[in-house]
């Protein structure tokens, strides 16, 4: 009966995280802050270490002291902006929500549509600072950060096109302006425009830059720059796993296709039993075809 | 015209379709008008003469010029964009989809997009859509022509809780809410509540209040959000199909039956299986 109560309970956080992302999307399209929104579900996911098992998407950016970080500038504007659902939505957890924001952000701006299964715990624990990408650094860098947390180079470049959206502020990183043409439009045109070279008013931060000079990001540029559904593709699939890091997904599908099965063979094999009482004795058929 | 086939092809330039309509109403904050354009394409629907509907002809110059289309070349011109990228999509699809994502990307509910309109390029006399400044008597003789319902006339109505009015265009001015960029049923909240300062109450927001008919389900939807959802995304749909009969044999029919047939397949298999090994097992215990 626990377990019955438990998925009466988890149905009804369902239905709370679906009405949340409704709320999320009227309150991105409203505010203009799709980017902003993004960023704030990367910084919380993107201090995962695999090793330790510590950081990740838990929630922890809302700590003052995490939102002090020099890498978190300018977020609590996200953090608060995301206050007014979680007001409506108390249920739900602030690492759901804001990687739930995240999703949101990239789907209401033309991004792929991105798997999002919630159940993630929140944590008032903040990691220490310096997890997160420094963006004056190079290609190993990023190989270091992200194989931290259990990412590999192909996720470096897919996410890296996250750029598509929104503007550096130099009040927050000290470097200014949008990557494309379109900041409000999620496209690959991040990877088109780092192809170019230099642009007309177009950022290249440093680490930018590197996923062109290294060979192996390079090959991942050229593939996203050509083929924006291959982008597309790899994208949500990269944007799914930042989001889980350190999260397992509880897979309610399977276990009630799986318990459905158990009955149904349960109940066939009651029914052949009471069919054993009228046809052949298997044991008798047995001896038959032995002698 | 002919009408489009509907396969694979189709419904993932659709697909395409959706995204880039998505990313141009952010950028452009124009969910109201292309609601607006949805709503005026299909609104013509003659459910006796079977004409007008959603048949992309609102794009016609002549059609545009209607004084209730004044200021809708806005939003022609915006989907042309979207058309440009995605050619073989109809223009009938393209805008009931452009009013779908429009009512999606502000918070609204999820409203069930079936391709495979076909465009028409003959309009539909002048005097098809519901005129402002009248009453009950005219909304339900504009909707019930439509083929539609008393229900389906005040869920709809309910989509004036995005946007505004424009005295250039309609003479009329200001939002109907607080949040004009944001669906929810705040515009039934507001009808109830009797004058709301600076916010808009056409004669025909008024009628929903008067006339018997109306005003449970402005009641309803002012006290359940959930309900107003509901009734809303299944009247849109209803409103976009007008003239509009969904292909019976579309890819995604032909998807599901497979799956469910895969699965049985799957089913069976795993239950003999374990009969078998049932009986292996019984005829081994008695061997014994």
């Amino acid at each position: 009966m626990a377990s019955l109560r438990s998925a009466k309970a988890r149905q009804l956080y369902l239905q709370e995280i679906e009405k949340a992302r409704q709320d999320l999307r009227a309150l991105i399209y409203s505010k203009n802050c799709a980017p902003i929104m993004l960023r704030l579900a990367w910084h919380d996911a993107g201090t995962y270490d695999a090793k330790t098992k510590t950081g990740g998407p838990n929630g922890s950016i809302r700590n003052e002291e995490e939102l002090k970080h020099s890498a978190n500038n300018g977020l609590k504007i996200a953090v608060d902006l995301c206050e007014e659902v979680k007001a409506k939505h108390p249920k739900i957890t602030y690492a759901d929500l804001y990687q739930l924001a995240g999703v949101v952000a990239v789907e209401v701006t033309g991004g792929p549509p991105i798997d999002f299964i919630s159940g993630r715990k929140d944590s008032k624990q903040s990691p220490p600072e310096g997890r997160l990408p420094d963006a004056k650094l190079g290609a190993s860098h990023l190989r270091d950060t992200f194989y931290r947390m259990g990412l590999d180079d192909q996720d470096i470049v897919a996410l890296s096109g996250g750029h598509t959206l929104g503007r550096a502020h130099q009040e927050r990183s000290g470097f200014d302006g949008p990557w494309t043409k379109e900041p409000a439009k999620f496209d690959n045109s991040y990877f088109v425009e780092l192809l170019k070279g230099k642009s007309q008013g177009l950022l290249k931060l440093p680490t930018d830059k590197a996923l062109v000079e290294d060979p192996e990001f390079h090959h991942y540029v050229e593939l996203y720059a050509n083929d924006k559904d291959a982008f597309f593709r790899d994208y949500a699939v990269s944007h799914k796993k930042l989001s889980e890091l350190g999260f397992s997904p509880p897979s309610s599908g399977q276990k009630v296709g799986l318990a459905l099965s158990i009955a149904a063979i349960l109940v066939l094999a009651f029914v052949w039993d009471q069919l054993t009482d009228i046809s052949p004795d298997p044991y008798l058929l047995w001896k038959q075809y032995n002698n | 015209m002919a009408e489009p086939v509907v396969d694979a092809q189709y419904l993932k330039e659709i697909e395409k379709a959706r995204r880039d309509l998505r990313a141009l109403i952010s950028d452009r904050n124009c969910a109201p008008i292309m609601l607006r354009l949805a709503w005026h394409d299909a609104g013509t629907y003659n459910a006796e003469t079977k004409t007008g509907g959603a048949t992309g002809s609102i794009r016609n110059e002549h059609e545009l010029s209607h004084g209730a289309n004044s200021g809708l070349k806005i939003a022609v011109n915006f989907c042309e964009e979207v058309k440009a990228k995605h050619p073989r999509i109809t223009y009938a699809d393209l805008y009931q989809l452009a009013g779908v994502v429009a009512v999606e990307v502000t918070g609204g509910p999820t409203i069930e997009f079936v391709p495979g309109r076909k465009d028409s390029l003959e309009s539909p006399e002048e005097g098809r859509l519901p005129d402002a400044k009248k009453g009950a008597p005219h909304l339900k003789d504009i909707f019930y022509r439509m083929g539609l319902s008393d229900k389906d006339i005040v869920a709809l109505s309910g989509a004036h809780t995005l946007g505004r009015a424009h005295p250039e265009r309609s003479g009329f001015d200001g939002p109907w809410t607080k949040e004009p960029l944001k669906f929810d049923n705040s515009y039934f909240v507001e009808l109830l509540k009797g004058e709301s300062e600076g916010l808009l109450k056409l004669p025909t927001d008024k009628a929903l209040l008067d006339d018997p008919a109306f005003r449970p389900y402005v009641e309803l939807y002012a006290k359940d959000e959930d309900a107003f959802f509901t009734d809303y995304a299944a009247s849109q749909k209803k409103l976009s199909e007008l003239g509009f009969t969904p292909p019976s044999s579309s890819v995604k029919e032909a998807e599901k039956t497979s799956v469910v047939v895969a699965q049985s397949a799957v089913g069976v298999a795993v239950a003999a299986a374990v009969v078998i090994l049932g009986y292996l097992y019984e005829v081994h215990k008695r061997v014994k």
